[in-house]
């Protein structure tokens, strides 16, 4: 045994090999998991809830459960059975005619805790109500005052025939909430 | 025994080359078994959507042609429903559940079946409808037909 090692360029030329082998199996791993990926991740669509038409569809036909006094010119009262659909009618043709919509407060904070109440919590529900006699539809109603996520939103329509003939278009936005921060 | 240099060198020069092989090899089958899993467990997940959706879908076309008509159905009628008669067929009990339950102006449950159900399913989907019902005062609620299928 003279102690010494000798090149071998075969042996190399193996190693490079096993090299290039690793670095395939790296990558079809990478494109293995990649394609499986999108499956595992936590889900953010509507699977298993309600559709926003649905909720839409269901909240104006419910009734407001609770008595309401409305300060307009002469007291308006309504007496807790009214349908969704109609208190917003009032309102919207009220907001139409100048009315502040601090008027209709205690109805606004009814109508959003039954949209809260029938949306899955990790969504933030929106109402946009648009006024389409007018030229170009007008927004008149939006509850909560403030902007959605522009994206990942889902949304659904309708027509609300108003109590002054005038119809006026409903939209519910249901966009993903913002999650509480972990400390 | 004759000591071989070009054997031993050879064997250690081997090493590297048979730990890239092996890791490389080990790799790809971990992926391939944890994608054919998870894409096993979408499979299962599509199919147990759609039985709850059609579970969902059948007890509230029973409770429109039993109780809606051109009204609403009212909750009291919809806490004596028997759901078994009206899900039994799709899936037997220690598969799925089903709950009707008001979700406004309060959360309370109407109805539900089977009475009990296993302690922690696996997996479970689940599917629902919302529709409006009278109550006792006569107001409009909302109330909620619930499926969870394992």
């Amino acid at each position: 045994m003279s102690g010494r090692l000798r090149r071998d360029r075969r042996g190399q030329l193996a190693l490079m090999d096993s090299m290039v082998f690793f670095a395939a199996a790296l990558a079809v791993c990478g494109v293995l998991v990649s394609y499986a990926r999108p499956l595992v991740e936590p889900r953010t669509d509507l699977q298993g809830d309600a559709d926003p038409a649905e909720i839409l569809r269901v909240l104006l036909r419910a009734s407001i459960g609770s008595p309401v006094s409305i300060d307009l010119e002469g007291s308006h009262r309504l007496d807790g059975t009214e349908d969704v659909a109609t208190c917003i009618a009032v309102e919207v043709r009220a907001l139409s005619s100048g009315a502040s919509q601090m008027v209709f407060s205690s109805l606004n904070a009814i109508i959003l805790e039954m949209m809260n109440s029938l949306c899955n919590p990790v969504f933030e529900p929106f109402l946009i109500v648009y006024d389409l006699d007018e030229g170009l539809p007008m927004q008149v109603l939006k509850l909560p005052y403030e902007e959605a996520d522009s994206e990942n939103r889902y949304a659904s329509s309708t027509e609300i025939p108003g109590d002054d003939g005038n119809p006026y278009k409903a939209i519910l936005i249901l966009s993903p909430a913002a999650l509480p921060e972990h400390v | 025994m004759k000591a071989d240099c070009d054997g031993v060198a050879g064997f250690f020069e081997d090493l590297p080359v048979l730990m890239f092989v092996l890791t490389g090899v080990f790799i790809v089958v971990a992926a391939g078994v944890w994608t054919s899993n998870t894409l096993e467990a979408q499979r299962m997940r599509d199919r147990f959507e759609a039985l709850a959706e059609g579970l969902v879908n059948q007890v509230v076309l029973e409770i429109e042609a039993r109780l809606g008509g051109e009204a609403f159905p009212t909750v009291s009628a919809l806490s004596h429903l028997n759901l078994s008669h009206m899900a039994g067929g799709v899936l037997p009990a220690h598969r799925c559940s089903i709950a009707i339950i008001e979700r406004y102006p309060e959360v309370r449950w109407l109805v539900h079946w089977p009475d009990e159900t296993p302690d922690s399913p696996i997996q479970a989907v689940g599917a629902a409808k919302l529709l409006n019902a009278f109550d006792e005062h006569l107001m409009v609620v909302v109330v909620e037909v619930r499926a969870i299928v394992w």
